[in-house]
């Protein structure tokens, strides 16, 4: 259980570090810098055990954004958007059972359980939802289709790449 | 009782959901500046819209009041008319050959809000800059003095009222002596009696003078009522009368009012300004 709680704990301080000093430090131009604000604590939220109750997903979900917030210095945002993201999630993950196949002493993760298309699926959903909202606050809803849209779309792809990429790299991979 | 906790304990995740999205979104309005302003200024207006379409409902329960003051207002224009007098044939008689100038503008306007109770009362108007509104201007109702402008936006402005212990003074004039005399403010007590200071008392001054607006009351033309002198009292001590008016206005039910535009008050303030400027080069 510690041991767990632990390596939740190694990935989301691996999370604020790639954030901090590597995806807010990639600068595209003046002009095309909107497309490029991939959110990487949506990984953080994919990845928690899907055995986890609700109201405790929904807990871990705020801190996970507050202190987000507080790193980033967006106060609220990312908490507001990763609470309901935990919130939402706990529907579409609550039917798989994490002790079968995927251990985490193992180094494994759940994702891959009900196979590659349902996982490219609830990334994509989860991580565009997440890009969508925060954008969409940030920018209190103006230039909703010129540019708020675009960004979600274009952060929602560069994130999904990523965490595949941290994914392979970090977990063994697991199947039934 | 116990089935009511345990369905509160079956709905934990989404009371537990509510609270931390309403914590985030306090944090979200109250520490970021842009979000903070967003919301401010859009609450304001949802208030402004909300405050005018209460006004627009008891407006309409008010209309006979409302009715029955225009009508005394048309009345005493109606006694002001050239056709109710008479020429007179005399045998010497002088010609003026005056050239009238318009000095004051009125604009017609809606009371949103309005408070009594406070001892710095305002008074918020469906008119704004859109309107040609600029602070500093009179506002008065068809009963007497109300306020004046002291803040604007596109379509509403904010009156200070004559209810208002710091932003509110006036210089009168006594109606009945054809005189400018003392200032009057308003003690932060009774809304319906202000204050007349500042007059010797061995002046003639009696209970039943009118107070009106005088040629040296700022913003406003002269003789719109203010209010009736109810009591005077005098202290062996003391140099001034302490005298009580009984305000011309029911502060509690102004619902429409007039704002003054005066003409010349850009070419007054014009002149002064150029005047303190002379007289802060050459002492």
């Amino acid at each position: 259980m510690i041991f767990s709680v632990l390596r939740f704990l190694a990935l989301y301080v691996l999370i604020v570090i790639i954030q901090l000093f590597l995806l807010n430090n990639i600068f595209i131009g003046n002009t095309w810098a909107f497309l490029f604000q991939p959110q990487l604590i949506i990984m953080f939220l994919l990845f928690l055990p899907p055995s986890m109750s609700h109201s405790w997903m929904i807990v871990v979900s705020f801190a996970a954004g507050f202190l987000f917030d507080v790193f980033f210095q967006s106060w609220g945002e990312h908490a507001a958007v990763s609470t309901l993201i935990g919130f939402v999630r706990h529907y579409s993950t609550r039917d798989i059972d994490n002790a079968i196949g995927a251990r985490i002493e193992d180094n494994q993760i759940w994702t891959s359980k009900k196979g590659s298309s349902w996982k490219w699926v609830y990334f994509l959903v989860f991580i565009g939802l997440y890009h969508l909202l925060f954008l969409w606050i940030n920018g209190l809803g103006h230039n909703f289709f010129t540019r708020i849209i675009p960004a979600t779309i274009s952060s929602t792809l560069i994130t999904f790449a990523i965490i595949l990429l941290l994914e392979n790299l970090i977990y063994k991979p697991s199947r039934n | 009782m116990n089935s009511v906790f345990k369905y509160l304990k079956s709905k934990l995740h989404v009371l537990l959901f509510l609270l931390l999205e309403l914590l985030s979104l306090i944090a979200i309005i109250r520490f970021n500046v842009y979000q903070t302003a967003f919301y401010y200024s859009n609450t304001r207006k949802l208030s402004m819209a909300i405050h005018e379409w209460n006004s627009s409902v008891f407006d309409y329960f008010g209309l006979m009041s409302k009715n029955e003051a225009l009508y005394n207002e048309n009345l005493e224009l109606r006694r002001k008319l050239k056709t109710n007098y008479v020429v007179e044939s005399k045998k010497i008689f002088e010609v003026h050959d005056t050239v009238f100038k318009q000095r004051y503008k009125y604009f017609p306007a809606q009371v949103i809000t309005n408070s009594t109770n406070r001892q710095n009362n305002y008074i918020t108007l469906n008119r704004g800059t859109s309107s040609g509104i600029e602070k500093g201007m009179g506002v008065f109702s068809p009963e007497g003095v109300v306020g004046t402008i002291v803040e604007v936006s596109d379509n509403y402005s904010v009156a200070v009222s004559v209810l208002n212990t710091q932003g509110f003074k006036i210089v009168p004039k006594i109606k009945e002596m054809n005189d400018t005399k003392g200032t009057v403010v308003w003690d932060g007590k009774d809304p319906n009696y202000l204050n007349l200071e500042n007059i010797n008392k061995y002046e003639a001054l009696k209970v039943g003078y009118h107070i009106v607006t005088s040629p040296y009351s700022k913003n406003f033309p002269e003789n719109i009522p203010i209010g009736v002198i109810e009591s005077l009292k005098t202290k062996p001590s003391e140099t001034f009368y302490q005298a009580k008016i009984k305000s011309s206005v029911n502060f509690g039910k102004i619902q429409t009012v007039y704002i003054v535009i005066d003409l010349f008050k850009h070419e007054i303030e014009k002149l002064e300004s150029e005047l303190n400027k002379k007289t802060t080069e050459h002492p």
